[in-house]
């Protein structure tokens, strides 16, 4: 436990519980520096110590989309509805949930800068406005060279990809906002927010809208790290192939309250369950094989539990159906149980906070 | 004049005449006309006969009448011939209009020909227009797919640039992570070898853990036996037994002082339990830490194994990315104008947070050391 000594007019062991010594940002406030960042196929998250233990964390959805030019004229009226927006060269782009729901209510198809959990190469607008939007979540840096903590994907078993690239240009960013930025594997920030309790010991699987990361932990070191390219948007994707929607209509369906795998009360939510049930039971198979293959998956003398967490892990009956399909393949060690993440959508980036204050 | 004369004469002018109608004249070309008539013609004959005759005297001789009459009739003659004339200009001028009626006739049917041709042919040029428009036409939508293909020609070919250029970082970076795998197998060579030892050792430690363990359990066995005051006396629980008695003759004299033997017996307990506990949270502690070095020194093999070189790399999305920055200018947007909403979260990262301190220090004590060094 470390602490900055000779701060002035701050009385630590007042306003910090006996377990945290936080790390001063110099500027007396006493709350430590260091930032959480979650890259995410569907969403950015930020998160930063606040005085209490509960981070403050931001959100916002990884899209954009580009609105007719003749706007240029009403960008007042825009940032008086709060919409975000970005003109570079005669072309006006709105970003995050604003474009989400603009698309939605104009039944267009928004942008995204990242497919499947990396950067899109073909998006030449990707990195802009990526850049936009972690700047706005991030804002400036608290101290000189604070820094970031970021997810990265682990590779994945079942479509190669280009983590050099990804991993580069984000690093990159972070640079010129000036951060110092950190990769962490998303398996393994679950793992640091959800499994204290088990003494980091266990598998933590973040359940995104790109991807499946799964990280099988000892101790706190990862052990195995991998990752599937399916998740949310892949449902999106064939839902709205077969029900002639807009990929972002199945997006509201799904995330809208009151879905339970085990009760779809409508056509549409009958093809989002059956591509659910059909993604977990790709994941599972797939965890099954890489873990069958491999020689690196530690023997653990008890039953380790596992996490879900991400933003595909929230809809209800999710754990009882992953523990239904689980059951049906074979794993080389043995299952405490299944939990989900208290709070699952910003489990990673909780995760990656914990770790910049590890710094 | 007589009536018979007057007759004669009008026979004579009708056989050297001839009727005609205006229209012919009109078509003659004739545009006025004096017009006498038969009966003033012969009152102008008679008139002149009857000035001839009454020139002489009335008494006239038959000789003279005959040369009057002759002279008369000379006269007629050369009138009647000079009508002959005009009777044949009018003929031959009859026949012009004739050739010339032919040849209007011939003209309109000409040109009604060649109406019909014209209009033969202004359909066939309709069709030709509607041809030429519609061609027109195609010819624009080709002008357009080319104009369209071009684009996506310039389009492919700055794609293939890029991607090129891409491939050529991505070679570059391979050449990079090539050497980074060739530092990493040679390092991972030695990490197995290290790796390998450490099994051993912590094979071996396990063993000495068991080991430790056997002892413990036969000491707590002991005691609880010695508790019991089992009849078997080991040779520690004897000296431990010899301590008791000691302690209990001790505790005699001082129960023969203040009756109170109960408790120090209680405490001496309590002593025995203590040692035992200690003996074991040493072993424990010891068992502990070794096993913490051992898993930093695999984590930090695993993590060198697994880590992935990326440092080497960035240099060309750096450069990529500054490029990016260079047009902040061209760039504009309100997102500096914009609150983002901010939520705290449930779940508090705490305990988290401490625990894996907790779990870190543990490996590494000189960390802690430092720690405790930088308390106020
Ligand atoms: N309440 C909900 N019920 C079901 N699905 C949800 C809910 N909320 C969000 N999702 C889905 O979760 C996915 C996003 O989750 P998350 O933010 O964890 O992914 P990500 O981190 O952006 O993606 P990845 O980690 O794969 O790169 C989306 O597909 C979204 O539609
Ligand atoms: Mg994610």
């Amino acid at each position: 436990m470390s602490r900055n000594s000779g701060r002035v007019g701050y009385d630590a062991d007042k306003e910090i519980d006996a377990i945290v010594v936080p790390e001063g940002n110099g500027d007396g406030s006493g709350v430590m520096t260091g930032k959480g960042l979650d890259v995410g196929t569907a969403n950015l998250l930020s998160a930063v110590h606040n005085h209490s233990g509960n981070p403050t964390v931001k959100r916002e959805r990884n899209m954009f989309l580009e609105i007719p030019s003749e706007f240029q004229k009403n960008k007042k009226m825009l940032t008086q509805l709060n919409v975000p927006y970005v003109s570079y060269r005669e072309r006006l782009f709105v970003l995050g949930d604003a474009a989400f729901n603009l698309a939605n209510m104009f039944g267009k198809d928004v942008r995204r800068p990242m497919s499947d959990g990396f950067l899109h190469p073909q998006e030449k607008e990707a990195i802009p406005m990526l850049r936009f939007i972690v700047e706005r979540l991030l804002g400036q840096p608290a101290a000189k060279d604070e820094p970031v903590f970021f997810c990265v994907p682990a590779a994945s078993i079942d479509v190669q990809n280009d983590i050099i690239y990804h991993q580069g240009v984000i690093e990159g960013l972070l640079k010129k906002l000036g951060y110092t930025p950190h990769a962490i594997n998303e398996g393994h920030a679950v793992v640091y927010s959800e499994l204290a309790e088990e003494d980091f010991t266990g598998i933590g699987i973040s359940c995104g809208g790109g991807m499946f990361n799964v990280c099988v932990s000892y101790k706190s070191i990862p052990a195995v790290t991998f990752s599937v390219c399916r998740g949310g948007d892949w449902i999106d994707q064939h839902v709205a192939k077969v029900m002639g929607v807009p990929p972002t209509r199945v997006t509201d369906m799904k995330e809208a309250p009151g879905l339970d795998l085990n009760q779809p009360r409508s056509r549409e939510e009958e093809a989002i369950v059956l591509y659910y049930r059909n993604l977990i039971e790709y994941v599972l198979k797939n965890l099954a094989h890489r873990f069958a293959m491999a020689q690196d998956v530690p023997r653990f003398s008890d039953p380790v539990q596992i996490v879900v967490a991400g933003g595909s892990s929230m809809v209800g009956g999710f754990v009882d159906v992953f523990a239904e399909e689980m059951s049906k393949v074979e794993l080389p060690l043995q299952v405490a149980g299944v939990r989900l993440a208290e709070e699952p959508l910003t489990s990673v980036v909780r995760g990656c906070l914990i770790a910049a204050s590890m710094e | 004049m007589k009536d018979e004369d007057r007759q004669r004469v009008a026979s004579v002018i009708a056989a050297n005449s001839q009727p005609v109608t205006l229209n012919d004249l009109a078509q003659r070309g004739d545009r006025k006309f004096r017009v006498i008539s038969m009966n003033d013609t012969l009152e102008l004959i008679e008139a002149v006969v009857d000035d001839v005759i009454n020139k002489g005297t009335a008494d006239v001789s038959q000789e003279k009448r005959q040369q009057f009459i002759d002279e008369a009739n000379t006269q007629f003659q050369q009138v009647a011939k000079i009508q002959a004339k005009s009777q044949e200009t009018i003929s031959q001028q009859q026949e012009v209009i004739t050739a010339q009626q032919a040849q209007i006739e011939r003209l309109e049917e000409e040109k009604h020909d060649l109406k019909n041709k014209y209009e033969a042919q202004r359909g066939e040029a309709a069709e030709f227009e509607q041809a030429n428009y519609q061609h027109t036409q195609s010819l624009d939508r080709a002008r357009e797919e080319l104009a369209q293909a071009r684009q996506r020609e310039q389009e492919a070919a700055a794609n293939v640039e890029q991607i090129s250029r891409r491939l050529a970082n991505a070679r570059e970076t391979i050449l990079n992570y090539d050497r980074e795998i060739d530092r990493l197998v040679a390092q991972i060579k030695d990490d197995a070898t290290l790796i390998e030892k450490l099994r051993v050792q912590l094979h071996e430690r396990e063993h000495e853990i068991g080991r430790v363990k056997g002892l413990m359990e036969a000491l707590h066995q002991e005691v609880t036996a010695a508790r019991a005051k089992s009849a078997i006396e080991p040779e520690s629980i004897h000296e431990l037994r010899g301590e008791l008695v000691e302690m209990k003759a001790f505790l005699k004299s001082l129960e023969k002082q203040n009756g109170h033997e109960a408790p120090a017996i209680e405490a001496l307990l309590q002593r025995i339990a203590q040692k035992e506990a200690d003996t074991k949270s040493d072993a424990e502690d010891r068992f502990n830490s070794k096993l913490s070095d051992t898993l930093d020194k695999i984590g930090h093999a695993i993590n060198a194994a697994t880590a992935k070189p990326v440092d080497s790399h960035v240099d060309a999305a750096s450069v990529y990315i500054s490029k990016l920055f260079d047009e902040e200018g061209v760039m504009e947007s309100n997102l500096s104008n914009l609150d983002i909403q901010a939520t705290t979260a449930k779940q508090s990262i705490s305990s988290s947070l401490e625990r894996l301190k907790t779990l870190r220090s543990k490996a590494s004590k000189a960390v802690e050391g430092d720690g405790d060094t930088e308390k106020k």
